[in-house]
């Protein structure tokens, strides 16, 4: 009886063992295609690849114009994204009694659920015509539509994990400083936020990960024009994003421009794998600090 | 539970190899290749489906690869009927030993038709271009709707993502009056002053009809007189008749040529082409029945 329950559990172990590792097997099959796929246009260009010079009468596909377009657009919802998410944190963990934070939270937590398509429907249809009159543009389609929408898309993750992170903070830590004379204000400037800073780092990579790797949104509202503006900071001319290029031109891409638009996969894995890895660094840091109270 | 692991895992060999088996039945009966135009690859595609559903016995294989791909192939003997979107020429065939440009039957199966559009606001005043200056505004020359005769305002450009068929017949038709066709502008290394690169038509209609200022173009059938207006292209309007007699200067007629006149299971096919089931996939497919 007992030996036979030890060859079931054994089984059972090994089963699992196979099933986690076909989805690790699964990832490095997927790295493996994409480094493979992009290899020849690295070859092609060198690192002459990361110019802007994007045509297909002409074939050359160089990448810069995309990469640089997937910057600044990142960066706008940044901007955008981190001052109003960390405010809405700290009021959420620190300010808002109990009743509204939990009517608060899973509204903001909905936001994270909209499907992307959604925001960027309503970015190309409304945002779109409200820019045109508000900013006296020719269009709105702009890499400045595409940062909204994407600050948008990015608050939930900066809201949700910025405020675990902030509720992480040890309520003793917050009382001691509270007992010293210090007000709720600058508790929570110079106790509570500098202790969680970890945390909300970890937020905000998060954050722009999603920035970075959102291709359906942006793609709509962002203009998809594979060149650098004019000057170049023109927020409010139409920039082309590593995403966005792809999902437009994936199709019906063939020779060199499909390996170049891989080279595009593979840049954009690189930037989103390292940022989820720094950011659960970040993470894992903030969880030792707190072990021992 | 071992038991049952084993059953499952045992039908699943099973499956892939009834899978495996059954992508190798042995091909039989007439074979029809057709090789040619991207443009008319959907249709062709499509087509030879349902003339195989109804023929099980007769296999029609279908290649991608560019007019003159399809052209020269059906010259030399290489596959059956040769898909092009534009007329065959006497450079296709001057390299092919004992074959006349009379040799190529022309089997018109399509006609296709772009729309220039242009914002609501726009067409009060401008409802007629020529293909000039559609050229110079595609290439940036004309900046502003005044210099054509609209409002004073900065001209939204609208185009399509340049792996569409739309944008290939577009950029190979407008020209300016010296000849030079968009394409041969972006040849020379030209980038054309477009704002927004549209993934569909579809994409088009939605930004120019959100627009006041914006130019786009797009297939006949996404045309709407509200929203999203079609303007007049050397005085001529674009409908499916002027389509079809071939004043409207930014449309062409789709083609599967073959060597001599069809006969056989090619006749039949090209004839399943041109019938009611055949045209109906033609208007599907977004073109001009003929």
């Amino acid at each position: 009886m007992l030996l036979n329950s030890k060859i079931k559990e054994t089984i059972v172990k090994y089963i699992f063992f196979l099933l986690a590792a076909t989805s690790i097997f699964i990832v490095f099959f997927i790295i493996y295609f994409l480094f493979n796929e992009a290899f020849p246009a690295f070859q092609e260009y060198g690192f002459s690849i990361f110019e802007s010079d994007w045509s297909v009468p002409r074939e050359v596909y160089k990448i810069g114009a995309a990469l640089f377009g997937t910057a600044l657009v990142t960066i706008g919802a940044m901007i955008i994204a981190i001052p109003l998410g960390l405010l809405s944190a700290i009021f959420l963990s620190e300010i808002a009694p109990y009743r509204v934070r939990t009517f608060l939270k899973p509204i903001i937590e909905l936001l994270a659920g909209i499907p992307s398509i959604v925001y960027g429907f309503l970015g190309a249809t409304l945002l779109v015509t409200y820019l045109v009159p508000t900013f006296d543009l020719l269009k709105g389609i702009s890499i400045f539509a595409g940062s909204l929408i994407l600050g948008i898309m990015a608050l939930p993750i900066i809201i949700s994990i910025s405020d675990d992170a902030l509720k992480a903070v040890p309520r003793d830590m917050k009382e001691a400083s509270l007992a010293l004379g210090a007000t709720k204000w600058e508790t929570i400037k110079k106790v509570t936020f500098p202790t969680a800073i970890s945390g909300i780092s970890a937020a905000v990579i998060m954050g722009m990960g999603r920035a970075i790797g959102e291709t359906m949104a942006v793609s709509l509202v962002v203009g998809n024009v594979m060149q650098i503006p004019i000057p170049p900071f023109d927020i409010f001319e139409s920039g082309a994003t590593l995403t966005s290029i792809i999902a437009l031109e994936m199709g019906e891409a063939t020779g060199i421009q499909t390996y170049s638009l891989f080279a595009c996969g593979v840049i954009l894995f690189i930037i989103v794998g390292t940022m989820s890895v720094v950011s659960n660094i970040l993470k894992e840091r903030v969880a030792k600090r707190f072990k021992g109270g | 539970m071992n038991k049952k692991m084993v059953i499952i895992g045992l039908m699943m060999t099973v499956l892939l190899m009834v899978s495996w088996f059954s992508g190798c039945v042995e091909e039989s009966g007439t074979t029809i290749t057709i090789k040619g135009s991207s443009t008319v690859l959907p249709i062709a595609e499509t087509c030879a489906e349902q003339f195989m559903d109804a023929n099980p016995d007769i296999q029609v294989t279908v290649a991608g690869g560019g007019s003159s791909v399809g052209i020269k192939s059906v010259a030399n003997g290489e596959v059956d009927i040769g898909d092009a979107s534009r007329n065959a020429k006497a450079s296709d065939v001057e390299n092919i030993d004992g074959v006349e440009l009379s040799d190529l039957v022309d089997n018109v199966v399509a006609y296709d038709g772009i729309a220039v559009v242009v914002s609501p606001a726009v067409y009060l005043n401008v409802t007629d271009l020529t293909m000039d200056q559609i050229y110079q505004i595609y290439t940036g020359e004309i900046s502003n709707w005044n210099e054509v005769g609209g409002p004073d305002s900065e001209i939204y450009v609208n185009d399509r993502a340049s792996t569409s068929g739309t944008r290939a017949t577009f950029v190979e038709l407008i020209e300016n009056v010296d000849g030079n066709a968009l394409e041969d502008f972006e040849e020379d290394g030209g980038n054309l002053a477009v704002d927004n690169v549209n993934q569909e038509n579809a994409n088009v209609v939605t930004a120019v009809a959100n627009s006041d200022t914006a130019i786009g173009y797009v297939g006949l059938g996404y045309v709407n007189p509200d929203t999203c207006p079609a303007i007049m292209i050397d005085g001529v309007e674009a409908t499916v008749d002027t389509i079809k007699d071939n004043t409207y200067p930014i449309s062409r007629s789709l083609h599967m040529y073959t060597l001599g006149q069809p006969t056989g299971a090619v006749k039949d096919f090209i004839d399943y082409v041109q019938s009611e089931a055949g045209q109906q996939v033609v208007e599907d497919e977004g073109f001009i029945p003929i």
